[in-house]
């Protein structure tokens, strides 16, 4: 359900960008999804169909991106991937699950750095939903 | 046909759909620590929910306490399709990392936090709210500055001291950081009196609200048995005489 919500941040983006470079019309609009947001890109692409229905973004074509999500230790320097981290750390349960869904950016309260433990963590890349491209027909 | 490479932070316009949803947005700041920021948000949201649609936001991400000193018991958030809705205590909507993190710590930098705060308002779907009362934690660093960005223009500040001068000379420095890019409301001086306080107001031209005795079991996660109390009753008295209750 959360993937509603984020659609709706999507297409309010990309209309208010429509506005701003008074284009007629949106071809194509790229968005990058992080990984550790663990966002259902289904589910995602469904509640955009159906939230820009009857707007400017019916007919464009919308592609989402994957972004595999890397994190770095501070303490120690080991660079690793979220996947790996939900693989052996206990630390990332449910509740875990549940927060980076929501705070992709709280990654420290939850996760460890599996060589350390520490938790001075840095997101490298990967998270976050994002408008990357926008590709608009401008009239002269 | 024109291509714009965006990278466009989509957080940004739900923000702008939360704050059109709230009327009036009350910010408890101070540069100080222990000064009862906290317990006097939780305490005002409590006053301000009996008549008002009123929502908590805990903006302290290192020691989150709103959900504690209003003896919130359970943690849950439903899903909605504009957002997760917050837990309620007697329809007071309270959010909080704390609703989250239960328990943990929080190993946060600058960045981090600043996203942090973004996410938690853009995600919380509080509907159309009266008031939302916002806690800051103490200083003027990522969280102080994230709140003037977010609520400069529709929110007022509240600065909360204690009555010692170490405590006003760090409670004027935020105010002064605050100046120009918040409404002031006030300053309150929590946990006793100064009147060389109420001086130092005067000179900094801001109006002091007034002041709360000590009062020593406010936090005791039964916020009910506050009722009826001298504290309570003038906290309420300076919402309303502040214009905040209205």
């Amino acid at each position: 359900m959360h993937e509603w919500s984020l659609a709706n941040g999507i297409v309010r983006t990309v209309l208010q960008e429509k506005e701003k470079n008074g284009a007629s019309a949106i071809k194509i609009v790229e968005i990058s999804v992080g990984e550790i947001s663990q966002i259902d890109i289904e589910t995602l692409r469904y509640a955009l169909e159906n939230i820009a229905r009857g707007t400017p973004l019916e007919n464009s074509e919308i592609r989402i991106d994957m972004e595999r999500t890397e994190l770095k230790c501070r303490t120690c320097g080991h660079i690793w991937n979220f996947e790996e981290s939900k693989k052996y750390l206990e630390p990332v349960g449910e509740e875990g699950d549940n927060a980076l869904h929501y705070l992709p950016e709280s990654v420290s309260i939850f996760v460890k750095c599996p060589v350390c433990h520490g938790q001075d963590i840095e997101i490298l890349g990967g998270s976050g939903v994002r408008v990357k491209k926008i590709i608009m027909e401008v009239e002269d | 046909m024109e291509i714009l490479e965006t990278g466009i932070d989509t957080r940004d316009s739900l923000i702008s759909v939360r704050l059109d949803s709230i009327k009036r947005i009350i910010v408890f700041a101070s540069g100080k620590g222990g000064v009862g920021k906290s317990t006097l948000s939780a305490h005002t949201s409590y006053i301000l929910s009996k008549n008002y649609t009123t929502g908590i936001l805990d903006l302290d991400l290192h020691g989150p306490s709103i959900p504690l000193i209003l003896g919130l018991n359970q943690y849950m958030v439903k899903e909605s399709q504009e957002g997760i809705i917050p837990p309620e205590k007697n329809g007071l909507k309270i959010m909080s990392l704390e609703i989250f993190m239960r328990g943990r710590g929080s190993p946060l930098r600058g960045n981090s936090k600043y996203d942090i705060i973004k996410e938690l308002f853009s995600i919380t779907n509080f509907g159309q709210l009266d008031y939302l009362v916002v806690d800051m934690p103490p200083g003027t660093g990522d969280e102080f500055l994230a709140a003037l960005e977010i609520f400069g223009n529709k929110g007022e500040m509240i600065f909360i001291t204690a009555p010692s001068i170490v405590s006003w000379q760090v409670t004027r420095r935020a105010i002064e950081i605050a100046r120009g890019k918040i409404k002031e409301s006030g300053v309150i001086i929590n946990m006793g009196k100064s009147e060389t306080i109420h001086e130092e107001c005067k000179k900094l031209r801001i109006k002091c609200l007034g002041n709360i005795d000590y009062y020593p079991y406010v936090i005791d996660g039964s916020i009910e048995n506050l009722e009826k109390t001298e504290y309570l009753k003038k906290l309420n008295d300076i919402l309303m005489n502040s214009s905040i209750i209205h």
